[in-house]
């Protein structure tokens, strides 16, 4: 009998991590779902675009933790900025310029990109793992029952369902948010009721990449991460798009959730690859059989 | 004419690779040359299906991974050399047709599943069979200067029947469908099985390459062959060159050469090539988004 009770209390333990874990990556996937949803760009680099701003988040808890005694989750702010000022310049540079070429240019641009940034990124800070040391969050466990939740997740879960939900609200409540809305479903109709399609776009890209920025910030306190982490995040990331379907930022925090819980389930009862392939295989099944994802509108 | 003075070039360097050995160069040149033979195959193999196809399969590292692997395992297993790259060709085949469910899915959506496509192959045969890492015993290693000429027939093998299939009836099919898919539907074509065919055919040169890799290293682990590099190192050499066309990919992959021998040479050590390479894919995407190629074509006339 007390052995059912143990297994339990580990099935709810592993459940409650895989859900804050899931709450964690939704914000960086709803990024990647805006940009995807407004300009049909996948943007190949925005799992590294993350672990720039978890490098950043680094940086912040060596210098400036220390110094003025603050929570290097205030990184947040800096990264905030700082990716989307990285976000317009890559979009004015790059994706302006040949978004109009089809599919294939913006995907190669953001695929050299991705190693762009891997490569500077392994220049500057080596291949060594690093973790945004977060005292005293690391260490603490919030204890709910014989349950334990670490701090930093769960701070990162709270972050990651305000940010979708502020997103859903921005984009279903404001005027510019239908512009975004409205340019994703038909630009060029958007544009003859005088919509500034280019702005909405810019503004879109620059914001999808600063979620990007709030994604990194927690992860660099919940995650050990190295120069090419980029890569497998961005798989997770399409992961969650694809299965919460474009367009959707509520289905974007709900197949978070699920793939978060898959992981955690899979990883711990099969061993830590097939946490990875159970993801992977559910993500090749929905894409067959509902290709608009589980929550995406159908497009002509 | 350009097509004859093409025919020339291409005849003169043949020549000039298959009597090189005579040659007392240091082997490490042959090791070097050798390893891009299995970067322009495997990059012409890519554009059948990126280029000429229309799909862009950024997974290209799980077939060559798999040819690897399943070449690898004939070679340990007493097989020669060029059946252990037939097994390795027809196993990567195998992964094409698994693949076939995704042509159903749009052109961005295919992308995005072959970008998952090795990470999932690859934990997926490591958990299966349980190999981590495949050790080609010492006996069964090739010589230098076979493996030299092995890699050599394999590429200009490879090469001359991709040429063939490309100026084929089947080639010009594909280049149609890759301009206009409903179109080419429209007409009567089965564009699945085009595509499927274009895969099992890519797939099968990718896994061509990996047999004979595996005999060409020795000592393989996965992680290693399923990594990004065995798709970007084709993807780029190809769009250097120009995809979509037969020639992109083999001067591609020859100003690929040349130039990262001259990065390596002059940054020992450094991971500047890498940066000045993903510098040149973004520069190719926004500038150039047809290759070299076109610029070379108005430079001959």
């Amino acid at each position: 009998m007390a052995n059912v009770a143990d297994n339990l209390t580990t099935f709810i333990q592993l459940l409650s991590i895989g859900l804050l874990n899931g709450g964690l990556f939704a914000i960086s996937a709803s990024g990647l779902s805006l940009i995807y949803g407004v300009q049909r760009v996948l943007n190949l680099a925005h799992g590294d675009l993350l672990v720039l701003s978890a490098y950043f988040t680094w940086l912040f808890s060596i210098t400036l933790t220390p110094l003025l005694k603050v929570s290097p989750l205030l990184a947040v702010v800096v990264n905030v900025a700082a990716m989307a000022a990285i976000g317009s310049v890559i979009y004015f540079l790059l994706i302006d310029r040949i978004q109009s070429l089809g599919f294939e240019p913006p995907l190669l641009a953001t695929f050299g990109l991705a190693v762009f940034l891997q490569t500077t990124m392994g220049a500057l800070w080596t291949g060594y793992p690093k973790i945004a040391q977060n005292q005293p969050y690391s260490t603490t466990s919030l204890a709910v029952g014989s349950i334990l939740l670490p701090q930093s997740i769960v701070i990162g879960f709270i972050a990651g369902v305000i940010g979708t939900l502020s997103l859903h609200f921005f984009l279903v409540r404001t005027y510019f948010g239908l512009a975004i809305r409205a340019s994703s479903q038909d630009w060029e109709a958007a544009e003859f009721t005088g919509v500034n399609v280019r702005r909405v776009r810019w503004a879109s890209f620059a914001l999808g990449v600063a979620l990007a920025g709030v994604g990194g910030t927690f992860y660099s306190v919940t995650s050990s991460f190295v120069p090419v982490s980029g890569t497998s995040i961005l798989l997770i990331l399409l992961t969650i798009v694809v299965l919460g379907g474009t367009g959707s930022v509520l289905g974007t925090l709900f197949a978070s959730i699920v793939v978060g819980i898959i992981q955690q389930i899979g990883a711990f009862y099969f061993g830590p690859e097939v946490g990875t392939i159970a993801t992977f295989l559910a993500f090749l099944l929905v894409l067959l059989v509902r290709p608009t994802g589980l929550f995406g509108k159908q497009r002509g | 004419m350009v097509q004859k003075t093409a025919l020339g070039v291409m005849v003169g360097l043949v020549s000039f690779l298959v009597v090189l050995p005579i040659t007392p160069l240091p082997s490490f040149l042959y090791i070097t040359l050798t390893l891009y033979f299995v970067f322009i195959t495997l990059a012409q193999s890519w554009n059948l299906v990126g280029g000429y196809s229309g799909l862009l399969n950024l997974g290209h590292s799980a077939f060559f991974g798999v040819g690897v692997i399943a070449g690898g395992l004939a070679t340990i297993h007493g097989l020669p050399i060029y059946a252990s790259m037939v097994i390795g060709g027809a196993a990567a085949a195998g992964l094409g047709l698994v693949m076939s469910p995704t042509f159903r899915l749009r052109a961005d959506y295919f992308a995005i599943g072959t970008l998952v496509l090795p990470a999932v192959v690859r934990p997926a045969l490591e958990n299966l069979t349980g190999i981590h890492e495949i050790i080609i015993p010492r006996e069964r290693l090739l010589f230098v200067t076979t493996s030299y000429y092995v890699g050599l027939v394999m590429m200009l093998v490879s090469l001359t029947i991709l040429y063939l299939v490309i100026s084929s009836r089947f080639g010009v099919a594909l280049r149609s469908m890759r301009e206009d898919e409903d179109a080419s539907r429209s007409l009567g074509v089965n564009t699945f099985r085009l595509k499927l065919l274009s895969l099992l055919v890519s797939g099968f040169f990718a896994g061509l390459v990996g047999g004979f890799y595996a005999s060409y290293l020795g000592f393989i682990s996965p992680s290693y062959v399923f990594s990004l590099n065995f798709t970007l190192t084709p993807v780029f050499m190809t769009l250097l060159g120009g995809i979509g066309t037969f020639l992109g990919p083999i001067v591609g992959g020859l100003v690929f050469a040349g130039l990262s021998q001259v990065l390596t040479s002059l940054f020992p050590g450094s991971s500047l090539d890498l940066l000045i390479f993903s510098g040149m894919i973004i520069f190719i995407a926004v500038v150039a988004p047809r290759g070299l190629m076109p610029v070379v074509r108005r430079l001959v006339r």
